[in-house]
């Protein structure tokens, strides 16, 4: 035990120790050597979030509630997640627009409302101040415990109060600062969440390898004890999952709506980039200072603790261990969780009060040396405070558990939470929609929560209304509208939050937003920065701005402020144009928004105002119109631009299901378009040819293309082991935006082939006319000849008649001769076909030649397969068989070889008579179906024997082809198909 | 810093703290708890690290 000197002489210390670390963190700042702008200082400042309810209730809920303690820092430790989305745009608009309060947040979404920032205030004062004096009743608590003496514990809480209330205003309301950043009061409640840190973890130790051996030991005994089932949730009630789920929200919420932490998170922010740390490091910290929790909780039942006294076994435990340096260690770890929560709180509550009630009081009472008095009223109101804690603490607090009254404050802040988050992402939000959510959610807190602690403490009789009340189904507090089965702090979520977003939602759906709202809500919204809107107020000069600065900052500072614009950019108190006064006014205001809040800083500065309501209502009126036209726009470029994706895609469809190859290039010839059919043309993937040289992906094309001079014409795609195809290539040039060329590819081989074949039939057609009529006319007069000639020859006469008759008579035949193939070449008119066997013509065509001399040098090799009987005219058969056989031996003098092979397929029977003979010249190959072409000289041949095969094969529905190369042989297919 | 990490970290947190994981590791809760949370702190910190690298430090 102490003696009450000796602790409150430690006390003093640990204060006196503080305010040195504050007062060098602020000196520090003012030199521009800042200790505090860096990310872990940051980090830890907001663990001021961990109070004397964390340092020594969550040890207390623990021992009595199991590990539903943990939920009040894993749902800050969720909500860490979207700092960087969610943080990070509240810190920008607050530095933009100068915001130092919560209440003044939530005010300026709404446009500037008073009503606004005066309830948010007023809420939050009412849900915090108790569990402002919960901080001061556990140093008041933990002090008796270490003197062993209750006597004497309310002059420490009262003078610990006074000291707390000094030390946050020399730091926290040194002068009504246009940022309301405190360097040193960040910098000492970063060293106060070391120091519990520190404190919190050494107990632990103390205790999980001290008194036992590890947290093995501790789990092991604790399973075999009665108190095995704090160890889980209880199991299979659908109530501690619920109440888990609640106490998880609500801390999600509190970590960023508490007064304080909105303080720490926000207005001591100096970089949005410190979030990135701090969303890491600050559960870090949550982790460590909770992993000791359930060991000390533990530990203090197995060691005869009981569970109603659990809330200090962080001291009772070293103390009846005796160790009093450690207790004392813990003590300060917990004064220090308490003093950081009551300076920062009455800091951040001390502003909102200033903002929200003190300066709209004030507002148009010509007070002398204003800035002065406003100083001094704002260093009333921290220090009215921490008083009102103490009177909380020594009066009613002793009926709340830390616990208990932590709680009710996160159900508190909880109510802003709809106005505040949907406000950044939902336009529609007006300011009567906030402030009917949060009075509904406000009234659902006093009747859900507050009424009945009130009840449960004797503050309010039981008896009488309030019996009626509470036994009354539908307005029963705990079980509202006949709703049971929920824990209080999930019924109160429940109840609230409903009623809170239907009022909200509700009534801004409903109602017309006005001109500031509609504003505020798009710079909220979707901007990080005010300044796309320019003000409508215009002060008259310079020195009207500099005398409203100088009433709240003093004159000093308000010189500052105008001479800094003034140098910044340039300008003399004379060369001040209409634009730039514009523009001082919004710094000042701005400025001023910082000390007294931007609902009464814009009210200061519209008294300025160089322009009339009546200007003023025409230009609000204007901004209105041109909102909704740009939404209108806003409508109509959606629906342009759906219209253009549909005419793309179409014109896309219409390109790719031609069976034309189609590319577009640009001015380098490099492809930026590729249809499917310019794949199959080219044989390049779309996916390979976009962006490639044209020139370069074309190479089968002969000629090319794209060389110096760009062409069009016919053209050949030769491709390995393909047949080549032939194409018709266009090329133009696009006009328009866009330069460069479209070039089309159409596959026309099929076309060229139908082609030759319909030019070489008409010839044929037209020679066949030409030779039955020679043939007729020529035949009978010859064969009158021959006969005449013949009979010449049998009478007598001289040798030279009979010579003459002779030579008549061979010249007459010859002539016969070609009369005779004429007329088999006219005679190509239907005749009959029978079903014949193609084995049996080939080889009596084979028989006929083989005796002929010539015939003899050429070996023969028949491969004829079995085929079925197809149907034809033998004789015309045996005919287009016997040219062959002579054309190939007339291209063989010398000899060689003669493959015939006949094969049948499913719809065709397929000849091929291949040589090895002398070939013939790839000019001349197209021209040997023509009637009369030979390559034999006049005096071997009529030029008529292939043309006549020709004939007869067209005649039988088959195709002839030949292949041949000079000195290479020459293969002619024949291809005659079973159905004509 | 990419906006869709966040908040399936967030989404996620909100999973493993949430019912019913904890229903599934009821009789391991206490070891449940302390793990994931540290592992979730884990993930935070190298969400945060990968975008600090994006951002060019920081």
């Amino acid at each position: 035990m102490f003696s009450p000197w000796v602790l409150l002489a430690i006390i003093l210390g640990y204060l006196f120790l503080l305010f040195f670390v504050a007062y060098v963190a602020d000196r520090k700042e003012q030199q521009g050597r800042s200790l505090v702008s860096n990310p872990y200082i940051y980090s830890l400042s907001l663990a001021v979030y961990c109070t004397s309810w964390t340092f020594y209730g969550s040890v207390g809920r623990a021992a009595n509630s199991g590990l539903s303690f943990l939920t009040i820092y894993l749902g800050p430790t969720i909500m860490a997640a979207l700092w960087w989305l969610v943080l990070r745009k509240i810190i920008l608009i607050s530095k933009e627009n100068r915001i130092t309060t919560i209440s003044d947040f939530i005010a300026t979404r709404y446009g500037k409302s008073l009503t606004l920032s005066a309830l948010v205030t007023i809420v939050a004062v009412v849900g915090i101040t108790p569990y402002l004096g919960l901080q001061l009743k556990a140093i008041m608590t933990t002090f008796s415990l270490l003197s062993g003496r209750h006597e004497g514990s309310h002059f420490a809480g009262w003078f610990i109060s006074v000291i707390l209330g000094v030390f946050a205003v020399i730091f926290g309301a040194r002068r009504l600062d246009a940022s309301e950043r405190h360097g040193g009061l960040v910098f000492a409640v970063a060293f106060e969440s070391a120091f519990k840190l520190v404190a919190f973890l050494l107990v632990g130790i103390f205790v999980s390898y001290g008194l036992f051996d590890g947290f093995g030991d501790i789990m092991t005994k604790m399973k075999a004890s009665a108190y095995a089932g704090l160890m889980t949730l209880s199991e299979g009630s659908q109530e501690s999952y619920s109440e888990w789920t609640s106490l998880t929200f609500l801390s999600m919420m509190a970590i960023m709506f508490l007064p304080r932490q909105f303080h720490v998170l926000v207005v001591e922010n100096t970089s949005p980039e410190h979030i990135k740390k701090a969303v890491w490091l600050f559960p870090l910290y949550l982790f460590l200072i909770n992993i000791f929790v359930l060991p000390i909780a533990y530990g203090g039942l197995l060691l005869g603790g009981a569970q109603e006294s659990a809330d200090f076994f962080v001291l009772s435990i070293p103390l009846q261990q005796g160790n009093p340096l450690l207790a004392a260690i813990v003590f300060l770890g917990g004064f220090s969780a308490a003093t950081a929560m009551v300076i920062v709180e009455s800091v951040a509550l001390s502003t909102m009060v200033m903002n929200s009630l003190v300066m709209p009081a004030l507002l148009g009472i010509n007070i002398k040396g204003l800035h002065t008095v406003l100083l001094n009223i704002k260093r009333i109101v921290i220090l009215g405070l921490v008083f009102l804690g103490y009177i909380f603490a020594v009066s009613i607090g002793e009926f709340y558990s830390l616990v208990d009254i932590g709680l009710k404050s996160f159900e508190a802040v909880t109510i802003f939470a709809p106005a505040l988050l949907l406000g950044l992402v939902w336009k529609g939000g007006n300011r009567k929609g906030a402030i009917a959510g949060i009075l509904a959610g406000f009234s659902v807190w006093i009747y859900t929560l507050l009424i009945p602690a009130m009840s449960r403490a004797g503050i309010i009789e039981k008896g009488g209304f309030m019996a009626a009340v509470f036994n009354s189904h539908l307005l029963n507090p705990t079980a509202l509208f006949g709703l049971q089965g929920m824990d209080r702090w999930t019924h109160s979520l429940f109840w609230g939050m409903l009623l809170n977003l239907l009022f909200f939602v509700g009534i801004s759906l409903f109602t017309r937003q006005t001109d500031e709202d509609t504003r505020q809500a798009i710079i909220f919204v979707d901007s990080f920065s005010p300044r796309h809107f320019s003000s409508t107020y215009r002060p008259a000069n310079i020195a009207a701005i500099e005398d409203v600065l100088e009433q709240y900052l003093g004159p000093g500072e308000a010189r500052e402020v105008v001479n800094g614009f003034l140098a910044r950019n340039s300008l003399t108190r004379d060369s001040v144009s209409g634009e730039w006064l514009m523009k001082l006014r919004e710094e000042a205001e701005q400025i001023l928004s910082g000390a007294l809040g931007p609902s009464i800083s814009t009210l200061v500065f519209q008294e300025l105002s160089a322009i009339s309501r009546d200007e003023s209502h025409r230009i609000s009126h204007s901004i209105r119109q041109i909102s909704r036209s740009l939404r209108l726009s806003r409508q109509e470029l959606a629906e342009a631009n759906r219209q253009l994706a549909m005419l793309k895609e179409f014109s896309e469809n219409i390109i790719e299901s031609l069976p034309l190859g189609v590319a577009t290039l640009d001015e380098s010839h490099r492809v930026t378009y590729w249809n499917t059919s310019m794949e199959l043309i080219t044989g390049a993937e779309k996916s390979d040819a976009l962006g490639k040289d044209a020139g370069g992906l074309l190479t089968c094309l002969e000629p090319r293309l794209f060389s110096a001079v760009i062409k069009e014409g016919e053209i050949t795609c030769r491709r390995n082991f393909e047949p080549p195809i032939i194409l018709k290539g266009y090329v133009s040039r696009l006009t328009g935006v866009q330069k460069g060329y479209v070039l089309v590819l159409e596959d026309i081989t099929e076309k060229k082939k139908i082609e030759e074949e319909l030019f070489r039939a008409t010839k044929h057609a037209s020679v066949g006319r030409l030779a039955a009529g020679v043939s007729h006319e020529i035949g009978n007069p010859l064969a009158s000849i021959s006969s005449l000639v013949q009979e010449l020859l049998a009478e007598d006469g001289s040798s030279f008649v009979k010579s003459s008759l002779n030579t008549i008579h061979q010249h007459v035949n010859r002539i016969a001769r070609i009369v005779r193939n004429l007329g088999d070449f006219a005679r190509l008119y239907p005749r009959q076909r029978v079903p014949t066997d193609l084995k049996d013509i080939l080889q009596s065509t084979i028989d006929l030649v083989r005796f002929d001399k010539n015939f003899k040098k050429i070996e023969v090799r028949t491969d004829v397969r079995n085929t079925h009987p197809i149907k034809l005219d033998p004789d015309q058969m045996q005919q287009v068989f016997l040219n062959l056989l002579l054309n190939a031996r007339d291209a063989m003098p010398d000899g060689g070889k003669l493959d015939i092979t006949v094969t049948q397929s499913n719809n065709h029977v397929e000849m091929v008579f291949a040589d090895t003979g002398s070939g013939i010249d790839t000019e001349v190959k197209d021209k040997v179906f023509d009637p009369f072409f030979t390559t034999k000289g006049p005096t071997r041949g009529t030029g008529l024997g292939l043309s006549i095969c020709y004939s007869i094969v067209k005649d039988h529905g088959g195709t002839i082809e030949i292949e041949s190369e000079k000195n290479q042989g020459t293969r002619f297919i024949i291809k005659i198909p079973f159905e004509v | 810093m990419k906006r869709d990490i966040w908040v399936a970290l967030f989404l996620l947190g909100l999973l493993l703290f949430g019912w019913p994981l904890l229903n599934i590791f009821l009789e391991s809760l206490t070891y449940y708890l302390f793990i994931i949370w540290f592992i979730y702190i884990g993930l935070i910190f190298f969400a945060s690290r990968s975008s600090e690298r994006e951002d060019g430090g920081g």
